[in-house]
């Protein structure tokens, strides 16, 4: 017996090392693919990132936000850490029988709490089967490999619970309510002699150890390096979510044109976070699933990017470093990405560089489908940043390969030339608030003169100083501002585009030119505190500025109409007989986290009714407009304001209100296309409160606007 | 190949016109490349990435033409041409453009020449014909398609709508009308090349030009703005009520009846 022991004991020793080594190796190839990567700019803010780790690692928010998914990863999660504990006594069981894990009193507690956590695993497991295989739950994929992990902790789970059996049996242990499974187990194969038990506990003991190694394995060269990439990747994200990167144009003159690159055209060019983002993608689908392009038939699908991006980062990694990925390499042979590792180096590096990442691994129009809404982000697990890389690439596009969609390169030239997307005339742009001559609206220099001072530069943006809707909210909002007394003034023909379009369609440079030129604007005028309508210009101000040396405060408008109905500034008293559904705004809910003062204004007018609609707050959906969409036509698929609007209906509202001029717009085609703006009105939220707090006191329940 | 681009530098589209004592007021005006121009420029690109040689971009201006160049050469042009009048011409219309072209094109071979339909500041659309006229080479104008098979060239012409199929042979002048081809963003690798490919500055000296073979066929007599739109009336009322208005409208007030 005992030499059997030590043949065991030894052979354990040698399969253990040689799975860990497995393991280490699989890891550390991918380090080093991520090495290839560009450095990441990284800033402490460990506070921030140990929240992080507590709610969304510990606390699973993230995937709380689907229940019954959520629930069964909780389930995994906790059950996977602890039974642990239960797997090593499983060792202790199979290395020394007779002996367990040394807890003295607390043993038999720690069997029935891990025979109950085991259940709970398995409980999961046929759950998990369930939703993927059954329920066929649309997000998830539905191959044999995407549900081969069910089988590695099914197996593990019966193993244990099997084999704890047997050696009941074969030490001739009586049943016990301590280990319930086990007993019964037990006492239904009590007619096994004890030798026969202790040859099946061996076997289950072997079947658990090699399932354990094997999975040890497979974890960071499948989906399933979520567990490592995972966390680490959430204690590693940017600190203010959305925001972009800025990228340097200095470079001496000698520099070879040839050679200049901006944004990212290969996969190197990503930096190294957003590479363990590839990594930390467990194709759970979660964001593709809110996406509003992927929804409405476009080509774009989030994780798809994640996953080609890994595959491609695996095939490059494999040609450029020569280490296989995919571990043990002798069982894989040629597949995959490991047929590059055994290429000899020039030939694998000449044939990987025949691929060409845009193009041929993520297209032109995946890239151009992105509304940069964020609701990717925000429903992903393991927080990956698509937005951020899906910029990237457009940055490489656009500036170095100058293609984009026409529609979108004429806005981009109009706001070069005249500083907005339509391309109307720059002296024009003062002209919206001749619409109501009543409302004082001094431009900066105005004041000056007047040797007045303003607290407030109220932003207009180009969409609230050329476009007719919009102009009214302008007019409303400054209108309150007057009621308020609140001191503010404009810089009428002097602003010009806050550069969030050419920024998010991938124009950097010409971006980088305008906040030079507004900094310098603002910085003329003593510019301490900005106010607008426009939740992108809000966004870009706040966010992304301050990159550039310029930090204000920066405030939307409905932020400080919040604060003038509170205190008492501004009292809506006319009664608003509508029933209202509030659309979030991406880049003021999403970007910003203001989700509450639109509404607390909207609840302050007396009568409106606020209803919500599903996907509401941090799962808004899109209206579309974002990222530089608002300027080019949807040509496949559904339109994404008509979905949007369609969800607002399933409500039955009489109004549709929102606080981003382009939302607006969206919406309100999106009740044309319905046909249903003949009784459907759409507001801004600062144009229903001046509606009531500009009214005698009478009720309105006629269909607005 | 040796392709040539006639190019103009005009106002933006959206820029506002302002007259001060019978002179445009340049002000603060936003430059860009006559857009009809642009297509010619991506055209020369597209058949020279076909057909090989080499594109010219030629313009007649002043210094700060330069830009407009700079930007033909950032889409991709291989060689720019400015040919500076500012400090000998007071005045010039298409006679004396299409005459400093002839100058400049004797002695040269072109093989294509391209220029826009119109420009967008005069829209007179001469200058393309007469200079083919002066070279003695065929044109055609309004192209919206071009296909080159050795010497010989296959159009599709817009005929207010319609095309009409030529066939031609090299050397050729076109003009371009929109709907020929798409122009492209210039690259910002492509804008740093560009600052360092050569852009040669002429006079009308270095032509054997003199000014009085320049002067004007054409006077201008008199510049103005067209008469402010006033806004468009919606009559209300019972249906009979508006359409008696509407006629008495079109009788007394537009005078059209």
């Amino acid at each position: 017996m005992n030499t059997f022991l030590m043949i065991n004991l030894i052979t354990f020793i040698i399969v253990t090392f040689y799975g860990l080594f497995l393991f280490g190796k699989a890891v550390a190839t991918r380090i080093t693919y991520m090495k290839l990567g560009k450095k990441s700019e990284f800033d402490l803010a460990l506070n921030k990132r140990l929240r992080d780790i507590w709610f969304i690692v510990f606390g699973q928010s993230k995937l709380l936000k689907d229940k019954k998914s959520g629930l069964i990863h909780v389930m995994m999660f906790y059950g996977f850490i602890l039974v642990q504990f239960g797997a090593i006594d499983m060792f202790v069981k199979g290395l020394a029988p007779g002996n367990h894990l040394p807890l003295g009193l607390l043993y038999p507690g720690f069997t029935f709490f891990q025979e109950l956590v085991t259940l709970t695993i398995l409980v999961a497991v046929v759950w998990a089967f369930y939703r993927r295989y059954i329920e066929k739950l649309v997000r998830l994929k539905r191959g044999f490999y995407a549900g081969i992990v069910l089988l590695f902790i099914g197996t593990l789970m019966i193993s244990v619970l099997f084999g704890n059996g047997m050696l009941q049996i074969w030490l001739g242990e009586a049943a016990t309510w301590t280990e319930p499974v086990a007993s019964v187990i037990a006492l239904g194969f009590s007619w096994l002699p004890p030798t026969a038990a202790m040859v099946l506990f061996f076997i289950a003991w072997w079947i658990h150890t090699v399932t354990i190694l094997a999975f040890l394995v497979y974890i960071p060269q499948s989906k399933h390096a979520h567990l490592i990439a995972g966390p680490v990747n959430v204690f590693l994200s940017k600190r203010i979510p959305g925001k972009m990167k800025t990228i340097s144009f200095d470079f001496d003159e000698d520099t070879d044109e040839e050679e200049i690159s901006f944004g990212v055209g290969k996969v190197e060019d990503f930096d190294q976070r957003q590479m363990l983002d590839f990594y930390a993608c467990v194709e759970c689908g979660r964001c593709t699933s809110v996406c509003p392009a992927a929804t409405t038939g476009k080509m774009l699908s989030p994780m798809d990017i994640m996953i080609k991006l890994r595959d491609h980062l695996n095939d490059k990694g494999a040609a450029v470093t020569g280490k296989a990925p995919w571990v043990p390499a002798y069982a894989f042979g040629n597949k995959g990405p490991n047929k590059y590792a055994h290429m000899e180096h020039e030939t694998a590096v000449a044939e990987i560089n025949q691929i060409n990442m845009i193009g041929d691994i993520i297209t032109e129009e995946e890239l151009a489908g992105c509304t940069t809404c964020r609701n990717c982000e925000d429903a992903c697990p393991v927080m990956n940043e698509h937005v951020g890389q899906i910029i990237d690439m457009r940055r490489y596009l656009v500036m170095t390969e100058g293609k984009m969609d026409p529609e979108a390169q004429r806005a981009v030239m109009n706001i070069e030339r005249q500083g907005n997307p339509w391309g109307l005339s720059k002296k024009d742009r003062i002209k919206w608030r001749e619409l109501d001559e009543d409302v004082y609206i001094p431009t900066v220099k105005e004041l000056k003169k007047e040797k007045q001072e303003f607290e407030y530069l109220f932003w207009v943006s180009s969409m609230g100083a050329y476009d007719s809707r919009s102009q009214k909210i302008a007019i409303a909002f400054a209108k309150l501002m007057n009621k308020a007394g609140i001191s503010f003034a404009i810089l009428g023909n002097r602003e010009a585009n806050s550069g969030d379009t050419a920024r998010r369609i991938g124009n950097e440079f010409l971006f980088q030119e305008i906040a030079e030129k507004n900094i310098k604007e603002f910085e003329k005028n003593e510019v301490t505190k900005i106010v607008t309508i426009d939740p992108h210009a809000y966004n870009i101000f706040k966010n992304e500025y301050p990159d550039f040396g310029f930090n204000a405060e920066v405030i939307h408008h409905t932020q400080i109409l919040y604060d003038l109905v509170m205190n008492g500034k501004l009292r809506p008293k006319g009664r608003i007989e509508h029933r209202l559904t509030y659309h979030d705004s991406c880049y003021l809910g999403r970007y910003n986290d203001v989700y509450d003062p639109p509404r607390e204004v909207l609840k302050a007018i007396p009568s409106l009714e606020l209803v919500e609609m599903v996907r509401t707050r941090d799962n808004g959906m899109c209206c579309g407009a974002g990222g530089g969409l608002m300027w080019t036509e949807e040509t496949t698929g559904n339109r994404i304001n008509v979905a949007r609007t369609e969800q607002a209906l399933e409500v039955n509202p009489t109004m549709i209100s929102s606080a981003c001029p382009f939302c607006l717009t969206m919406l309100s085609d999106g009740t044309k296309a319905k046909d249903v703006d003949q009784e459907i009105g759409t507001m801004d939220v600062a144009e229903i409160l001046a509606l009531s707090v500009f009214s005698s006191g009478e009720s309105v329940s006629s269909k607005l606007v | 190949m040796n392709i040539y681009v006639l190019l103009k530098k005009t106002f933006d589209t959206e820029d506002k016109i302002v007259i001060n004592n019978g002179e445009i007021d340049e002000g603060d005006a936003e430059f860009i490349i006559n857009p009809y121009d642009e297509y010619a420029v991506e055209e020369a690109i597209i058949q020279r990435d076909k057909h090989g040689g080499e594109v010219t971009v030629v313009t007649i201006g002043d210094e700060d033409s330069e830009s407009q160049l700079r930007t033909a050469l950032a889409m991709g042009a291989d060689k720019a041409v400015l040919i500076n009048i500012e400090d000998d011409l007071e005045d010039g219309d298409q006679f004396t453009t299409t005459k400093i072209l002839e100058a400049f094109f004797e002695g040269k071979e072109p093989d294509l020449i391209l220029a826009g339909n119109v420009a967008i500041d005069e829209a007179s659309g001469q200058v393309g014909p007469r200079l083919a006229e002066r070279l003695d080479i065929p044109y055609v104008t309004t192209i919206v398609g071009l296909e080159m098979d050795g010497e010989t060239v296959h159009i599709e012409k817009d005929v207010e709508g319609d095309v009409e199929k030529i066939e031609v042979n090299l050397p050729l002048l076109v003009t371009c009308q929109q709907g020929l081809n798409e122009p492209r963003y210039p690259s910002l690798p492509g804008i740093m090349k560009a600052k360092r490919k050569p852009l040669e500055e002429l006079e009308i000296d270095d032509l054997d030009l003199e000014e009085d073979e320049l002067e004007p066929k054409t006077e201008t007599v008199n510049r103005f703005l067209p008469a402010e739109k006033s806004a468009g009336r919606i009559l209300e009322g019972e249906m009979d009520d508006q359409v008696k208005e509407l006629i008495s409208l079109l009788k007394n007030e537009a005078k059209v009846l």
